[in-house]
């Protein structure tokens, strides 16, 4: 995709109808893993390209049956996350979320050079919600 | 309660009024009521921003947000509400949050800012909370 905003949401959809097709998650486990997609992409348009369209970001999901792994490529010079620190509360800075709210939701958040750029790795596993019983007399 | 409504006014993706507000023993108080539509999000946060700074520029202090037509939000659009919360309480004002949806709840919850940040259920509520400051 572009580095563009208006390609972020539709990115982050297409993660959530992924899990919603083939994960059958809860509805509230859809919304937070779609947010922290937005983030993930998100961070690779605003921070690492500076919305420079014509470096673009590559988005892989994956989904064994157990485990939803999403996997964002992009150019940027990086950084370290673990220098970055949750804000408190009581912290009502314009910035500085993004990465908390993807730790929250997911299982796993890694970042790590690939390539010429970098890989930003998440992942959560997700118990799939009861299936609705068969009615009776269909098997 | 309110002693004028203005119409509300299609402006980008947030709808916007005035509403002048009657309070006991205190002047009367104006409070800019806006109302997102959509996503509040990096795609439209910006637009957001821009419009909190250009009625703060003109003097506004006071604001109630209704939130019930948010359908999504993100960390940008989450920094620019509470932007314009800083600056409105920085001012003496304030910004008054109402009827949450459960995009905004997962966010604030997940940023632990429904610790700090109370949304009334309301417009009422929020309404009375804003004549009351």
């Amino acid at each position: 995709m572009p580095s563009a905003a208006r390609w972020v949401q539709s990115v982050a959809a297409l993660g959530r109808f992924v899990i919603h097709e083939f994960a059958h998650a809860e509805e509230e486990t859809e919304i937070q893993v779609e947010l922290a997609l937005s983030e993930a992409v998100g961070n690779a348009v605003k921070h690492a390209h500076r919305y420079d369209a014509a470096l673009p970001v590559r988005v892989q999901f994956r989904w064994d049956g157990q485990c939803f792994e999403v996997d964002v490529y992009d150019q940027g010079p990086g950084f370290d996350l673990s220098q970055v620190r949750p804000l408190g509360p009581e912290d009502l800075s314009d910035h500085g979320r993004g990465v908390t709210i993807m730790q929250a939701v997911m299982d796993e958040v890694t970042y790590r050079p690939a390539g010429s750029g970098n890989c930003l790795h998440l992942s959560k596993r997700l118990a799939p919600r009861p299936s609705t019983p068969a009615p009776l007399g269909e098997s | 309660m309110p002693s004028q409504d203005s119409e509300w006014t299609a402006s980008g993706v947030t709808r916007r009024r005035l509403l002048t507000l009657d309070r006991p023993n205190q002047p009367v108080a104006t409070v800019v009521e806006l109302a997102p539509v959509g996503a509040v999000n990096i795609e439209t946060a910006e637009y957001f921003r821009e419009m909190g700074e250009e009625l703060l520029a003109q003097g506004a202090t006071r604001f109630l947000v209704d939130l019930e037509q948010v359908e999504r939000i993100d960390s940008t659009g989450l920094g620019v509400l509470l932007r314009l919360y800083r600056e409105a309480k920085a001012r003496g004002g304030g910004v008054w949050f109402y009827n949450i949806t459960p995009a905004i709840r997962t966010i604030f919850s997940l940023t632990n800012l429904d610790k700090v940040i109370s949304v009334d259920a309301s417009r009422a509520a929020a309404l009375a909370r804003a004549q009351e400051a």
